[in-house]
């Protein structure tokens, strides 16, 4: 070849970057417009966590089997015209199972040895219902995205909004795109005999975040975002108590939390493997002083009878937040205590698998994941394992119809 | 796998589509869906309909309140404008209004003052455009896309037969090549590049499995005045043909950068066109008046075959 030197000339990436830009050239590029026609689409998910294993369990623990959700997910989406589109969502939840309540040191007296987990006594029963309605605008250069939603349990209620706008350069190649999210959260515990829980509390979330969207060339596309989302209230989880002292003392964080994110997200068509690489990373940080990294690494292929086949495998690792201990030999100053499994530090990977097909104005969906975490898939070196970490399976059916 | 061919006209030329598919049926849907966009394109863009954007864009010229422009046209010129600001000038889709001088079936050459006439309607910065409107400013100015438009359309062709799920095949409209795919087995096209002074018989071979192929010649449209051979490739500053390189074929990842890196090559003439091309690190091959062949694409030359 001519080239003179490594880089490419600055001409030919003008030219290349405006063609790149015509509607239609690249299999990457596409505007944002409306749908075309109408569309359901139905899912049923299974969701099931692993039991506790014996032997990190208390023995005079009640059930140690976890949850197991059954979810059911209706979804329409109605284009007005070519500017204009409505979706709304339905989701209806059916949630049963012991969860972890506390855990316990084995040796309660010097307060050492293994921790072990004490599951809730009863088996839990609730349902969750979830409504959301949203509305995309496609302006010339603007997409707009309003949205609200309103979900409610036995102990729960939300009400959220947001608003997304994204904003398309001429040349096609770069969008940038910005949102707001608020959710404001009621909780009303369901209480039970000899435990004292809090009787009445809410929460409220503000999340911003900024996009940037860039099309490389007609093989690759990165995105990056920045996000920040504050929670104000109570933030604890009414359900949980830790071992403090000989004490079970309910579970209780700090009541503010200001979480931090960057995520970078790669698509690149291989001609090699006739398929779209997806190289998606994420760092996360808290004032809870959770840190997290997730690295997802995915392969979509379209095969020549028309199967859309999906594979990942996500990486997960964090670190515990500054208040977390599995159990507590003695009191905080601060009063703050979680040995929530979910801010214990930990590693998770999870491997996922979906496969779809279009008929006429059908599309089947059929997807699988499994997800472990333990310890020793974290990057630093963690002490004590939380005995409550959460290994889970799910399968998920869908059909979407193309009115 | 079969291999299904399909001949077709558009934009005044011989075209077809190469497509390697399951069975007829499948291929010649895409054919069918592929072709109406090169059809599509031809319509919204030719010079000789009535209903076109370029007419309405023609007849708006010297309306100073401009025209509504859509997207695609918008990103259209939005290409003319960086292949005239790459070309230092001589990529100028305004210079079309030059054939109202130049009429090759004459035999005739145009009076000087003919040309220099149609020398102030010409100049891409004359323009005052932004993403939705487009003002000519002065009246008699003409765009012309023809330069670049069916090049974009085998990008465009070729793109849908990908995202229909080809994996092997071509487009070819009137010698723009666009590669969909290579043949079933990895091994590239053969393709023929025409031999500027017997258009009919190709000058030599290249091996391609993507990307896009454009040539442009002086062998299109010329006439002979007096031995001298006058060409459809005309300089926007001077008004006169160009008259250096017989041919240049380009290849570039998109057969639009392919016509219009050839194109410009034309203008610039031998020398410089070549040094520029070799700038732009793209493959090419060229043709002088001497017949000389040369360029940095790798080809077999059809009497070594």
């Amino acid at each position: 070849m001519s080239k003179k030197n490594n880089g490419i000339s600055p001409a030919l990436a003008a030219l290349t970057t405006a063609a790149m830009a015509l509607p239609g050239i690249s299999p990457t590029v596409q505007a944002a417009v409306a749908a075309n026609e109408p569309k359901l689409s139905l899912q049923y998910t299974r969701y099931d966590e692993d039991s506790i294993p014996s032997d990190d369990a208390d023995s005079n623990t009640g059930d140690r089997d976890r949850y197991e959700i059954d979810v059911l997910q209706v979804q329409f989406l109605y284009p007005f015209s070519d500017k204009w589109q409505v979706t709304g969502g339905f989701v209806y939840d059916d949630m049963s199972g012991s969860s972890p309540w506390y855990v316990r040191p084995t040796d309660t007296v010097n307060a050492t040895g293994d921790p072990l987990v004490v599951m809730s006594g009863a088996t839990i029963d609730d349902t969750r219902y979830d409504y959301s309605v949203g509305a995309q605008y496609f302006g010339e250069k603007y997409t707009i995205s309003p949205s609200i939603g309103y979900s409610t349990e036995k102990d729960y209620t939300a009400v959220s909004g947001s608003l997304e706008v994204e904003y398309e350069f001429p040349n096609k190649a770069t969008s940038i795109s910005g949102g707001i999210a608020v959710s404001f959260d009621e909780i009303d515990p369901t209480q039970e005999a000899g435990v004292v829980r809090v009787n009445n509390e809410d929460k409220e979330n503000y999340s911003l975040f900024g996009t940037i969207n860039q099309v490389i060339n007609k093989y690759t596309i990165i995105q990056s975002t920045l996000g920040v989302s504050i929670y104000d209230g109570f933030l604890s989880d009414p359900y949980k108590q830790a071992w403090v002292a000989g004490a079970v003392l309910p579970d209780s964080r700090p009541d503010d939390r200001t979480q931090y994110t960057w995520a970078t997200r790669l698509r690149r068509y291989s001609e090699l493997f006739g398929a779209a690489l997806h190289i998606d990373y994420r760092f996360y940080y808290d004032d809870w002083d959770v840190r997290s990294h997730t690295l997802d690494l995915g392969l979509h292929k379209v095969t020549d009878s028309g199967w859309a086949f999906d594979t990942s495998i996500r990486y997960y690792t964090q670190t515990q937040a500054d208040f977390y201990e599995p159990f507590y030999a003695q009191v905080r100053a601060d009063g703050e205590y979680s040995s929530d499994y979910r801010l214990s530090p930990y590693g998770s990977i999870s491997f996922r698998l979906g496969l779809s097909e279009t008929i006429g104005d059908w599309t089947v969906r059929l997807g699988a994941e499994r997800y472990i975490s333990d310890k020793s898939y974290s990057v630093q070196s963690v002490d004590v394992e939380n005995p409550a970490l959460l290994d889970f399976t799910q399968f998920t059916f869908g059909m979407d119809y193309s009115f | 796998m079969e291999l299904f061919t399909f001949p077709f006209k558009a934009m005044g030329s011989p075209c077809e589509l190469r497509l390697y598919a399951n069975d007829k049926k499948t291929a010649s849907q895409i054919a069918n869906d592929a072709i109406a966009e090169v059809n599509r394109l031809e319509i919204k863009y030719s010079r000789y309909r009535n209903d076109s954007v370029t007419t309405k864009i023609n007849n708006s010229a010297g309306n100073k309140n401009g025209i509504k422009i859509d997207t695609e046209t918008a990103l259209l010129l939005n290409y003319a404008q960086v292949g005239y600001e790459q070309s230092a000038g001589l990529f100028d889709i305004t210079s079309g209004i030059l054939r109202k001088a130049w009429d090759f079936r004459s035999n005739k050459i145009p009076e000087q003052q003919e040309i220099e006439a149609l020398l102030p309607l010409i100049g891409w910065n004359k323009l005052i455009w932004n993403p939705s409107i487009l003002c000519l400013p002065l009246q008699g100015m003409e765009l012309d896309f023809g330069g670049y438009v069916k090049e974009y359309a085998a990008d465009v062709a070729a793109n849908f037969c990908i995202l229909a799920g080809i994996q092997g095949g071509l487009v070819n409209l009137g010698g723009d090549i666009c590669i969909i795919g290579p043949h079933p087995d990895g091994s590239p096209w053969k393709v023929g590049i025409r031999h500027p002074r017997n258009p009919s018989m190709p000058m030599s071979f290249v091996m391609l499995s993507k990307g896009g192929l454009a040539s442009s010649g002086d062998y299109e449209r010329f006439m002979m005045v007096d031995g001298i051979r006058y060409a459809h490739i005309l300089n926007p500053h001077t008004g006169m043909p160009v008259n250096t390189l017989a041919s240049t074929s380009v290849c570039a990842e998109q057969c639009v950068v392919a016509g219009t890196s050839s194109t410009i090559a034309m203008l610039k003439g031998e020398q410089q066109g070549a040094a520029w091309l070799e700038e732009l690190g793209l493959p090419y091959l060229c043709m002088n008046q001497n017949e000389e062949v040369f360029g940095t694409l790798k080809h077999v030359s059809s009497s070594e075959e």
